[in-house]
């Protein structure tokens, strides 16, 4: 088990950096970046030594090297971009931006998954098909949209729930449920889908045949074995969720950095935008690798071979 | 066999008002302007909030413009940009992926590589990218909305494709000594008709969906054009005191991408019955 | 009647997965001559189709060598699933002029094998099996073959029809001069279409010979197996042993299932050698 889960670690090391490296060629040459032009001498760290000493000069790949150490060893994001007070802002917000998105992702899945397996056992229900037409409905329209309607009913008519702000717990409930949105319809309608298909499979009728109960089958062995789709199809609506973060940071004014990415445009101001690329490019790449470990997890076939002590593929 | 699948569509309740009320809003957008209801940038900051009436129907903004104007006009942006997006995603995503999926090998392990990796970013940040090294506002945001929507396009085609390839009639052909042009052309496209059609459905409900947004965050569309998803944050500050201009835009946005999705929904029950366990 | 249509020598294909390698076809030499039908039986996984697929040149083989005589250009292959080899959205007229061209010639081909103007304008589910088979085989007919390789043409249509359509393959051999690789897991099918039977196992041919003989004289262990197991071929005999996982990669590939085998059987793997008139047995123990 350990050596899966170093293989695993040491191969999502290795995607990130890749993937960082793609992100940062392509808004090196970017028209109008300053990227290119960015100094790989930093403080005089241990990086800087080795520079002098195998006497590198300045290029796309050291420039890189440069940044990525910056990254991992300062936690600095910032390098190379204009502004120096940039670096704190960045982390600062993107503190909200993770909170709110694993809020958004939490949400998915509490709510997600049992609304589809309740789904699953009621089908053909009222429930099941008054969830199946307001899942959609929900998921249809655009996030802002959905935010103007939930505001209009909570904050203005019912007057139950603020909308700006975000020092209260109070603040993040319909944010959270904004974002949440566009991926809960389809999590809804795969778990559902994944459950029955799965209630269906031979094993459970002889489960059910030998005397198990329900509620045991469906605990023990179903539910896990739907998770593998459910994962994958969560995984697919990230980049999705992430849109409906930045817009929900927008609308509800949150000071994360999907707001900082959108203001820097809007005041045309590069290295903001430039950076906050980067750091979001980031968070989705690991977000993508956890989801990933995740679904190997629950993946029955790699389960079993760590079972039966065979060799990893 | 279309006929069949058309009458069955007809039939579909849901999917027959979603059609009609799309057709009147999209024939609106093209006739109420050339109708004389075009004047949306113009300012008459004494006529603002106008009373309802026929020259105002939905009344004015804080500017003294022509809500209902901006509306059928915005129409022509949020409806019609995404139009070309869809058409973009479709043309090129089609194409892709019956080639790709067709010949296999290398191609194919690489587009779908590549297609992965686009479909992980968010299309914001694709539109960004473009906006930043193409230039701004000069309509390459149709075509990154497009691009964003290629991968979903290119996974269900590919996916389509693969299942005629390994139909027997395709070997039987090849056999036959048919070549991969003339199986593409008149077997596997003939086959996959269905899927490109719901596919364009839904694409349409994303762009339309992507251009509200990326109207609303204005990237890429600025202030006057009347684009929905531009009135509903211009406004937004009025929601308190003038909720209709925020209101109205929103509500046009939302009965669209509706429409548009069960549009897709209906097509989808009509063309394929058996394929698609929809209980 | 004596001239050889086609010489197979070294054939071998092996397929590459996710499970591992599967040699679908392992070192098979054999021929056939003109106007004859050469029935190929086996159970499911012993490389017929593949055997099939190979020599109408769908699958490309790894070593060895198909040569066909000089004059025949043209092969066919007729399907098992009727409604999985046509394009379920041309018209059965057109399926069939997809290889003969002409529109005249496929009503004419349609006739042959049985249907009438009415079915020319049909969809194919709109038709039954047996009715789509004979679509498969007419458009077959269209590229003018030498040599069919009929993949269970018959295996998945009634019992009552298969028969029509086995008489019509064999008019057809008589009218048109045709020479038939005719592939099944029914043995009680083969035994009346084929001149010679080809019995194979795991990629590998057990004994070949003249369809008499080896119904009346069955040698390899195999095939006597097949052949006390007809009508069903997968009813239980006392000394059989049904266990079938092992992959065995040198030795006989029967062996782990055979009541006979010895030694030898695990070790050495068996050649196919002359134990009558055309008639070829490749098993250590029985050999005379």
């Amino acid at each position: 088990m350990l050596k899966f889960v170093v293989k695993r670690i040491v191969t999502a090391i290795v995607i990130l950096l890749v993937s960082m490296f793609a992100v940062f060629t392509l808004l090196t040459y970017i028209p109008g970046s300053r990227l290119g032009y960015m100094n790989i001498m930093g403080n005089g760290d241990l990086l800087d030594h080795i520079f002098e000493v195998l006497k590198v000069q300045p290029s796309l790949i050291s420039r890189y090297l440069r940044y990525v150490y910056d990254v991992f060893v300062h936690f600095h994001f910032a390098s190379g971009f204009r502004h120096h007070d940039l670096n704190a802002e960045i982390l600062s917000r993107t503190r909200f931006t993770l909170l709110l998105t694993l809020a958004g992702f939490v949400f998915i899945v509490v709510i997600g998954i049992p609304v589809g397996t309740m789904s699953a056992r009621k089908k053909g229900s009222l429930f099941d098909r008054a969830v199946s037409v307001c899942s959609m409905f929900l998921a249809s329209i655009p996030p802002f949209c959905l935010a103007i309607y939930l505001a209009m009913i909570f904050c203005l008519w019912l007057r139950l729930l603020p909308v700006f702000g975000f020092k209260e717990l109070r603040n993040f409930i319909l944010p959270t449920i904004t974002i949440a949105s566009s991926a809960l319809a389809n999590t809804i309608q795969t778990c559902r889908f994944a459950i029955i298909e799965e209630l269906n499979k031979p094993y459970v009728k002889y489960l059910r045949t030998s005397g198990r109960k329900e509620t045991a089958i469906l605990f023990g062995h179903a539910l896990r074995n739907a998770m593998l789709p459910v994962i994958s199809v969560i995984k697919e609506m990230t980049a999705s969720i992430f849109v409906s973060t930045f817009i929900a940071e927008w609308f509800y004014a949150i000071p994360g950095i999907g707001y900082y990415l959108i203001q820097g445009i809007n005041s045309r101001d590069y290295g903001v935008i430039m950076a906050s690329t980067m750091v979001i490019a980031i968070v989705i790449i690991v977000f993508n690798i956890v989801s990933d470990v995740l679904y190997s997890c629950f993946d029955p076939k790699l389960r079993n071979a760590e079972i039966r002590g065979e060799q990893n593929v | 066999m279309f006929k069949r699948a058309m009458k069955r569509f007809v039939r579909n309740k849901t999917a027959m008002t979603a059609l009609i009320i799309f057709l009147v809003l999209v024939l609106s957008c093209i006739i109420f302007p050339l109708l004389g209801y075009n004047d949306y940038a113009e300012l008459h900051l004494e006529n603002q909030y106008a009373p309802v009436s026929l020259r105002h129907p939905f009344s004015t903004d804080n500017l003294g413009r022509d809500v209902f104007s901006r509306i059928v006009i915005g129409g022509r942006y949020t409806l019609g940009l995404s139009f070309v997006a869809t058409f973009v995603a479709l043309f090129f995503g089609t194409l892709i992926a019956v080639v790709s999926a067709y010949k296999g090998g290398w191609l194919d392990q690489a587009v779908t590589g590549v297609s992965q990796a686009v479909s992980a970013v968010p299309y914001v940040l694709i539109v960004i990218i473009m906006e930043v090294s193409l230039g701004w506002g000069k309509g390459y945001y149709s075509l990154a909305v497009g691009i964003a929507n290629m991968p979903a396009v290119i996974a269900r085609v590919r996916a389509a494709v693969l299942k005629v390839r390994q139909r027997e009639f395709i070997s039987a052909a090849r056999v036959a000594g048919k070549s991969d042009l003339h199986n593409v052309i008149f077997h596997v496209l003939r086959n996959i008709y269905s899927t490109v059609l719901v596919q364009f459905c839904a694409s349409y409900a994303a762009s339309i969906v992507a251009c509200s947004v990326l109207g609303y965050l204005e990237i890429g569309i600025s202030s006057p054009t009347p684009e929905w998803g531009r009135m509903v944050a211009d406004n937004f500050h009025l929601i308190t005191t003038r909720g209709y201009l925020v209101f109205i835009p929103c509500l046009f946005i939302s009965v669209s991408v509706l429409c548009v999705t069960m549009i897709s929904h209906g097509l989808r029950d009509a063309l394929d019955p058996k394929e698609y366990q929809h209980d | 009647m004596n001239k050889t249509l086609v010489e197979v020598s070294n054939l071998t294909k092996t397929f590459h997965s996710d499970q591992g390698e599967i040699k679908a076809l392992d070192g098979v030499s054999f021929s056939v001559s003109e106007g004859e039908t050469l029935g190929v039986v086996g159970e499911s996984g012993c490389g017929k189709t593949t055997l099939g697929r190979v020599l109408a040149g769908l699958v490309r083989r790894d070593e060895g060598t198909v040569v066909f005589a000089d004059k025949t250009r043209r092969k066919q292959i007729i399907f098992q699933d009727p409604y999985n080899s046509v394009d379920p959205y041309w018209t059965v007229e057109r399926i069939v002029m997809e290889t003969c061209n002409d529109r005249n010639e496929a009503i004419q081909l349609l006739n042959k094998v049985g249907l009438g103007i009415r079915e020319k304008d049909s969809y194919p589910h709109e038709l039954s099996g047996g009715q789509l088979q004979r679509v498969g085989i007419a458009r077959a007919l269209g590229a003018k073959p030498d040599f069919i390789v009929c993949d269970e043409p018959v295996s998945a249509l009634d019992v009552s029809y298969q028969s029509k359509i086995i008489s019509l393959l064999e008019e057809l051999q008589q009218q048109e001069h045709l020479t038939y690789l005719f592939i099944s897991h029914d043995l009680a099918v083969v035994r009346h279409i084929a001149d010679r039977i080809m019995i194979m196992y795991k990629g590998q041919i057990m004994e070949i010979g003249e369809t008499g003989e080896i119904i009346k004289n069955p040698v390899h262990p195999y095939t006597e197996f097949l052949l006390s197991a007809v009508p069903s071929p997968f009813e239980k005999k006392e000394n059989f042993d049904i266990r079938d996982d092992k992959v065995v990669s040198k030795g006989c590939p029967f062996a782990p299932r055979c009541p006979y085998r010895q030694e030898i059987c695990l070790q050495k793997r068996c050649e196919l050698k002359m134990h009558g008139d055309g008639h070829l047995v490749a098993c250590h123990v029985k050999e005379k």
